[in-house]
C-alpha cells in the first residue's frame, strides 16, 4: 500500500485478477479455492473499505509464483454489543397491582418476588421519522 | 433521510428526562431534544450530567456532519462530490470518514447496503428534504436497474480526496446518521461531564460511558417519534448501538405507486421484501444501523444473515408479526 499509487495499484490487481480468471493457470495451481475463499471474505482496500471503528482492515498479500500474487483485505465482521441486549422488566399488567380486588389467598411458601417494574424508557428506536 | 433541518431549530423539548411519568420507574438522567439532520435529536446523560452541555456539543457535531454529509445542501461537500463527473475532488476528513463508513457498510452487507443510491432516491421522488418532498405526485420515471454499486467509489486517504465513477451519485443517509451518532455519544459524556450517555438520531441510538441500572432502557418501536412512554418492546442496551430501519418512514406516492426510502441496490428499486421494519443492536450504531438496513433489503434471508453473525434483531413483517434472531430478549 505505501508508496504505491492507487492507479499502479489497480492496475496490478486488475493483473491478477486476468490471472486468476484466465481459468488455466489458476485451476492448474489448484487456486481456485483460494481464489474463492478470498473472494467471500475480502473487500479491496482500493475502494476504501474501512471500519469505522478502530479496528483496521488486514491487509495480506501472498506471493504464489513470480508473476502471481493474491492480495486480500479482511473486513472485520460486524459484531454484536458486549453488554447484549436485555429484556426490559415486566410492566404492571392490570389486575396484579395491590387492591385490584382480588380476595387474599393463603401464601404456604414466599412466593417469587414481584418483577421489578420497567424503567420509562429515555429514548425510542424506530424507523427515522421526520419531523413535518 | 433529509439533513435540511438545523440544530437548534427548536427548542428542547425536555430538559429533564421523563420524570413525571411515573415516581417509581423513573431514572436519574437529563435530557434535551431537538430536531437536525431532517429528523429527531435526542441527548440523555446520567443524573449527573450537564443536558445543556451535552446538547451544545452535538449540535455542532451535526452542523458539521450536516455540512459535509448533505445530499441536499448546494454547499455541502457531499453535493460537490456528486457534480464532479468523475473528477477527483478533495474532501473533509469527516466526508472521508463518512464515505468510508459507507463503503463498510456495503463490504460487510454483501452490497445490500450501498451508498451509490444517491440516483435512484433521486429519480424516486426523494430529491430535497424530506420534509419537502410532497407526499404525493405524478408518475416518476425510475429506471429498475442495480445501482452502480459500492465499488464506484474511490478513496485516496493520504491526499484526503474522493472520486466518483461519472454518472454516480452517493446518498449518505443512513450511514453518516449512525455514524454521527457514534461520534456523538461520546462527545456529549465528554460534555456533559457524565459518566453515561445516550444519543439517538431518528432512532438510531449510541451509548457511551456507564449506563444507568442495567441499562439504557429503549423503547423498540416503527416510528421514532413514538413517546416514551408508549406501549411497546422494552429493551435494555449498555455499549455499542442500537438501530431501526422501517419501510413505514419516509414514505410517499408517485402516479399512485407507494414509495419509501430504502432502495434495494439490485433492483435501484424501494426494498419489497417481508419485512417492513427491523431493529438490530450491535457494537457500533453504525453496525446495528447497516445490519437493520441490510435485513430489509435481503429479505426472507436476513433473519439467517443476522444470525450467522450473532446479530441481537427484531423483525416485523409486512403482517405484523414479529420474528427475534441472534439472542434478542424475549418480550416480558
Amino acid at each position: 500500500m505505501v508508496g504505491t499509487s492507487q492507479q499502479e495499484r489497480k492496475e496490478q490487481e486488475g493483473a491478477v485478477v486476468r490471472r486468476l480468471t484466465i481459468g488455466a493457470g489458476a485451476a492448474a495451481l489448484g487456486l481456485a479455492w483460494y481464489f474463492t475463499s478470498s473472494a467471500a471474505t475480502a473487500a479491496p482496500l482500493a475502494f476504501g473499505a474501512q471500519p469505522a471503528a478502530a479496528e483496521p482492515p488486514v491487509v495480506g498479500i501472498e506471493q504464489l509464483d513470480d508473476r502471481v500474487f493474491v492480495r486480500t483485505v479482511h473486513v472485520p465482521a460486524m459484531r454484536a454489543p458486549a453488554g447484549g441486549v436485555k429484556a426490559g422488566a415486566a410492566r404492571p399488567a392490570a389486575g396484579q397491582a395491590a387492591g385490584s380486588g382480588a380476595p387474599a389467598q393463603p401464601v404456604a411458601a414466599p412466593a417469587t418476588p414481584a418483577p421489578t417494574p420497567a424503567p420509562t424508557p429515555v429514548a425510542t428506536t424506530g424507523g427515522s421519522a421526520p419531523p413535518r | 433521510m433529509g439533513w435540511a433541518g438545523r440544530a437548534g431549530d427548536m427548542p428542547a423539548r425536555s430538559r429533564r428526562a421523563p420524570r413525571d411519568l411515573d415516581p417509581d420507574r423513573r431514572m436519574e438522567t437529563a435530557a434535551a431534544g431537538w430536531q437536525a439532520l431532517g429528523t429527531w435529536v435526542h441527548v440523555v446523560v446520567t443524573g449527573d450530567g450537564d443536558a445543556a452541555a451535552a446538547q451544545r456539543a452535538v449540535e455542532a457535531l451535526l452542523d458539521a456532519v450536516d455540512r459535509a454529509c448533505s445530499r441536499f445542501r448546494d454547499d455541502s461537500e457531499l453535493g460537490a462530490l456528486n457534480r464532479a463527473e468523475g473528477r477527483w475532488l478533495e474532501v473533509s476528513p469527516l466526508l472521508l470518514e463518512a464515505l468510508e463508513a459507507g463503503l463498510w457498510a456495503a463490504a460487510t452487507t454483501g452490497g445490500a447496503v450501498d451508498p451509490t443510491v444517491g440516483r435512484a432516491l433521486r429519480t424516486a421522488g426523494y430529491d430535497r428534504d424530506f420534509a419537502a418532498v410532497p407526499s404525493s405526485g405524478a408518475p416518476t420515471a425510475m429506471r429498475h436497474e442495480p445501482v452502480p454499486g459500492w465499488r464506484a467509489v474511490e478513496l485516496d486517504r493520504a491526499p484526503g480526496r474522493a472520486r466518483l465513477a461519472p454518472g454516480v451519485e452517493v446518498d449518505l443517509g443512513s450511514t453518516a446518521k449512525a455514524l454521527a451518532a457514534d461520534r456523538a455519544a461520546p462527545a456529549a459524556r465528554a460534555a456533559a461531564r457524565a459518566s453515561g450517555a445516550l444519543v439517538s438520531l431518528g432512532g438510531d441510538i449510541a451509548v457511551a460511558g456507564r449506563p444507568p441500572g442495567n441499562g439504557w432502557p429503549v423503547l423498540v418501536a416503527e416510528d421514532c417519534s413514538m413517546p416514551v412512554d408508549a406501549e411497546g418492546e422494552v429493551v435494555l442496551i449498555a455499549d455499542g448501538g442500537l438501530a431501526t430501519s422501517s419501510t413505514r418512514a419516509r414514505r410517499w406516492t408517485r402516479g399512485g405507486v407507494e414509495l419509501h426510502h430504502i432502495i434495494d441496490p439490485a433492483t435501484g428499486a424501494p426494498a419489497r421484501g417481508p419485512w417492513r421494519t427491523a431493529t438490530a443492536a450491535a457494537e457500533s450504531c453504525l453496525a446495528a444501523n447497516a445490519a437493520a438496513t441490510a435485513a430489509i433489503v435481503m429479505g426472507a434471508r436476513a433473519a439467517d444473515w443476522l444470525e450467522e453473525r450473532g446479530l441481537p434483531a427484531r423483525l416485523v413483517g409486512t403482517d405484523g408479526s414479529v420474528v427475534t434472531v441472534g439472542g434478542w430478549p424475549e418480550e416480558r
